[in-house]
């Protein structure tokens, strides 16, 4: 094992938090969360914000490489996506008893906007049937809605994360290149 | 730059997919088939604004991204499909961050110069903005990418070599 052992990493966990947060904080509040509307812009800088909090913490000497970017961005991703389907369920509404009939009216005039007069009336009320089923069914829609955000925040996330790691990697030393000294002479 | 198709698939094949699904809730609709077509709006939805007048129309409906994510998206993909072919002259060192703010500058300003009164933008120049972006994009994310498959299969093996010495 040379001297840049996986161990001597520091903990990821602080950071993935930090970036987790961060693409809640983005993707919840009115307004700010506007920035998503640009290809997921908010959850991708949250992505880099996780990266640059990995990259103060490494020690001096010790390559930070792409990878270690696009862990972190998408175990940020993961992170946040957990976190934000909580905020959902919490804020949405997703298990109250009126949530059905919300979604019902929701589907109606998403319906009625499509000019579903040109479809197969029997395909709409299918449809209709398959989404009250869903949202009938609180475990099945936290579930839905859980496999949704996972899937959006952890691709953006890795993403965000190859950039940060591509914006704050350092170049390894020469192999057999004595280390520097820092500072404080150690 | 070492190449890995296996991490080029792993890439490539989400992207085609996801651009693959931005003409879904067209074809979806003008076929019946609205309540696929609702669902994939919804999968969509965070990621843009959706305004149909904004977006590119096929068989009559709006697709589901507006005019720049289109050019975002399938540029981004077009670009990691044929790069594998030139990457031998291309490839050989990433886009650095300069040079992808530089390919990101156009889609900023116009934005920017829309809001601001300064530029009317229209659906070409927001196509062909989101279209520079999403290539610039793929010039990074590719080598980028293979950099980080590549040396933790390099790793991989020199750990090994050394604990079999």
């Amino acid at each position: 094992m040379n001297e840049f052992s996986v161990s001597a990493k520091p903990g990821k966990l602080i950071p993935v938090l930090i970036g987790g947060t961060a693409m809640v904080v983005v993707s919840a509040f009115p307004i700010i969360n506007l920035v998503n509307l640009l290809c997921c812009a908010g959850i991708m800088g949250a992505a880099v914000l996780g990266v640059w909090f990995y990259r103060r913490g490494f020690p001096a000497g010790l390559p930070f490489t792409i990878g270690d970017g696009t862990a972190v961005g998408a175990l940020s991703g993961v992170i946040g996506g957990a976190m934000m389907t909580v905020v959902a369920v919490v804020t949405g509404g997703l298990l109250s008893d009126d949530f059905a009939v919300r979604l019902q009216d929701e589907l109606d005039n998403a319906f009625a906007q499509a000019g579903s007069q040109t479809a197969d009336p029997a395909a709409i009320e299918a449809t209709e049937q398959l989404f009250m089923q869903i949202a009938g069914n609180p475990m099945l829609l936290v579930l839905v809605v859980l496999f949704t955000l996972l899937l959006l925040f952890t691709a953006f996330g890795t993403l965000g994360g190859l950039i940060g790691g591509a914006i704050f990697k350092t170049t390894p030393p020469p192999p057999g290149a004595f280390p520097v000294e820092n500072h404080h002479g150690v | 730059m070492r190449w890995s198709w296996s991490a080029y698939a792993l890439l490539t094949a989400p992207a085609v997919l996801w651009s693959t699904g931005l003409f879904a809730a067209s074809i979806a609709h003008s076929s019946g088939w609205d309540g696929l077509a609702f669902a994939t709006r919804l999968l969509y939805s965070p990621v843009c604004h959706q305004d149909a007048a904004r977006s590119f129309v096929i068989a009559g409906w709006p697709m589901n991204v507006c005019h720049r994510c289109s050019g975002i998206y399938l540029s981004f993909t077009v670009m990691l499909l044929i790069l594998p072919w030139f990457r031998a002259r291309w490839l050989r060192h990433s886009v650095s961050v300069r040079r992808l703010a530089i390919f990101v500058l156009p889609l900023l300003l116009d934005y920017a110069l829309d809001v601001l009164g300064v530029w009317r933008n229209s659906a070409m120049s927001r196509l062909l903005s989101g279209v520079v972006a999403g290539a610039g994009l793929a010039l990074f994310v590719l080598p980028a990418w293979m950099e980080v498959w590549t040396s933790r299969r390099h790793r991989g093996i020199h750990h090994s070599e050394e604990a079999s010495r």
